[in-house]
């Protein structure tokens, strides 16, 4: 598999990659566990720091609600995987798509190579900010949610929300390849296929971030 | 011979006859004179002395007869009472039928209490004399002093009411009575109050008000005069600072703190729990609190009891602060300042470092460089993967 293809050349990528009904899940998976795994350390540290608001008493089970972040985040990257390659399928039979789903979820799973990049960036934005911040435990556990949504509706939070768009954006530019090749969609189906989805995400979590 | 002896015995008995004739002619004179004199009236003053007082005894001799009577001299004795003044009636002259003669004598009481009768005597230059005892009291219980009003408790700088009451037990009255506050640890309002004259059993009051400043007893001291004599007698009241039970009492219920920008917002209600009114209400926040605009102490104004209002402050805190002191500031009827606080835990405590709170603030900047840097990365991959189609 050539990385610099599926980056920068998806076209060249996907030409004659997808054989048969069943193509090789491998590489996708890979990937798709990458992220997963990025996702789960930063979701981990940010956990940590949840950890620090909460009275001793709960603190105590800190390191189990930790692995359960890491868990969460990990399986929250596969079950975005299946969905985004459902909805893709979906509407891509909308538009008279024709192939096998797991040519889609290969593709979906390709394409989020680029999802990686915005997570670590991500990541790195959320780790300097968190180090900068002092954290002292909550005595009203009510209160926590109105802390977390404090700390959430930071700026820099808010950044490390937004950039991983644009690197969704570059993952929709994959999937618009994918898809066409997948499903022997045209360019405008292939476009609509990703681009509705992949708009009505991006809306969403913009809102959810400035909003 | 017989005749002679005879006549010698008449002339000798003539002689004594004479002899025994003549004291009785003049002891009937000297009855007559005396019975013209009569001590008809006697005045004491004061009317009952106090251990160490001096007073005056004024006897009043008056000639009920129809001729003068001549006196030599008067004096007044006693061998428990100091009496002076007999120097003054070493030759009295006479007094008139029908006249009075009044002789004063001073005296001083050193004696314990009791009743004593000095002997006043008048010698008369024509007969005989005429003596009288003068009955004397001495008597040293001073007036009682008690408190009949005090505040439940005191509280440092706090005006509160003292009232003192000044019974007089004694026998006669007193007089000049005059209150005094002693300066010792308390302000007054009154520097004295002046009762005047105290008839024997009557009690007057006198109110002060008073604002204590270290637990020392209050002390008051009053002073009277019997008579010419000056007395005092003090009273304590016993200062212990505490809690007045019908103050004013401040609570706060339903505290919220939230962040508004570079600064804190404190709101929340404040009930006045407490039985008097409380006024001149003012919220702020304390120790690690830094008030700043736009609500740096928020003026609620009079509570009256089981009454409440809403509040609002703004403060900023330096990074790592727990918690902050909430403080109401009120003032009493009198002008007393109170002040109450509680501790607030913040509950926002994800706070930017001092070192990094600027940082924070540039952050965007450098996220927003970032962002266009990715998005131009991102625009250049996708242009380019069109390009290479």
């Amino acid at each position: 598999m050539n990385i610099t293809d599926l980056l920068f050349r998806p076209a060249v990528f996907f030409s004659g990659r997808l054989e048969g009904d069943k193509p090789g899940l491998k590489m996708p998976i890979a990937i798709v566990l990458l992220y997963g795994i990025v996702g789960a350390v930063s979701a981990v540290y940010v956990s940590s720091v949840t950890m620090a608001m909460m009275p001793s008493e709960i603190a105590s089970m800190g390191t189990i609600l930790l692995g359960i972040g890491a868990v969460v985040a990990f399986i929250g990257a596969l079950l975005i995987w299946f969905i985004v390659a459902a909805v893709f399928h979906g509407v891509s039979a909308l538009r008279g798509g024709k192939g096998d789903f797991q040519r889609t979820l290969a593709v979906a799973g390709y394409g989020s190579l680029p999802m990686v990049f915005g997570t670590i960036i991500s990541s790195i934005i959320v780790y300097f900010y968190l180090s900068g911040i002092t954290v002292s435990p909550v005595s009203d556990p009510m209160q926590i949610n109105v802390v977390l949504t404090e700390l959430m509706s930071s700026p820099s939070m808010v950044m490390a929300g937004i950039i991983p768009l644009v690197f969704v954006i570059w993952s929709a530019n994959i999937w618009v390849f994918g898809m066409q090749e997948a499903r022997g969609l045209s360019t405008k189906d292939a476009l609509i296929t990703v681009g509705i989805p992949v708009l009505i995400y991006c809306l969403i979590t913009l809102f959810s971030q400035i909003g | 011979m017989i005749y002679l002896k005879n006549q010698h015995i008449l002339f000798v008995f003539c002689i004594l006859l004479g002899l025994c004739i003549a004291p009785a002619a003049a002891a009937d004179a000297a009855t007559i004179i005396e019975g013209q004199l009569g001590v008809t009236d006697v005045s004491i003053d004061p009317g009952v002395f106090m251990y160490g007082d001096s007073g005056t005894v004024k006897i009043t001799v008056t000639n009920t007869g129809t001729t003068p009577v001549a006196i030599s001299r008067a004096k007044l004795t006693s061998s428990e009472l100091a009496v002076f003044g007999d120097e003054n009636y070493g030759s009295v002259g006479s007094i008139g039928p029908g006249n009075s003669l009044q002789f004063t004598f001073t005296i001083r009481a050193t004696t314990a209490d009791g009743i004593y009768y000095p002997l006043f005597y008048l010698d008369l230059r024509d007969a005989s004399s005429l003596r009288y005892r003068v009955p004397v009291k001495v008597e040293s219980t001073g007036l009682s002093v008690s408190v009949t009003g005090r505040p439940d408790a005191f509280t440092s700088g706090k005006k509160e009411s003292v009232t003192i009451m000044v019974g007089n037990p004694r026998e006669n009255a007193v007089n000049g009575v005059v209150i005094t506050p002693a300066a010792n640890g308390f302000e007054t309002t009154e520097s004295s109050h002046f009762i005047g004259a105290l008839k024997p059993d009557e009690a007057a009051d006198a109110t002060f008000s008073v604002t204590p400043y270290a637990e020392t007893p209050m002390e008051f001291i009053i002073h009277y005069r019997n008579g010419m004599n000056t007395h005092e007698v003090s009273a304590a009241v016993p200062v212990t600072f505490g809690i007045d039970r019908k103050q004013a009492e401040t609570v706060f219920n339903n505290i919220l703190v939230a962040r508004e920008g570079d600064h804190y917002i404190i709101t929340g209600d404040i009930t006045n729990a407490g039985l008097a009114d409380a006024k001149s209400v003012v919220v702020t926040t304390g120790a690690l609190a830094t008030p700043v605009d736009p609500y740096r102490s928020y003026v609620i104004g009079a509570l009256e009891p089981d009454d409440f209002s809403g509040f609002e402050a703004t403060f900023s805190v330096e990074t790592g602060t727990k918690e902050i002191a909430l403080i109401t500031n009120y003032k009493d009827k009198d002008g007393n300042l109170y002040s109450d606080q509680i501790s607030v835990p913040l509950f926002f405590t994800a706070l930017p470092d001092g070192n990094s709170s600027g940082a924070d603030e540039g952050m965007p900047i450098v996220y927003i460089v970032i962002f266009i840097i990715c998005a131009a990365v991102v625009a250049g991959v996708i242009y380019y993967s069109w390009k290479k189609k």
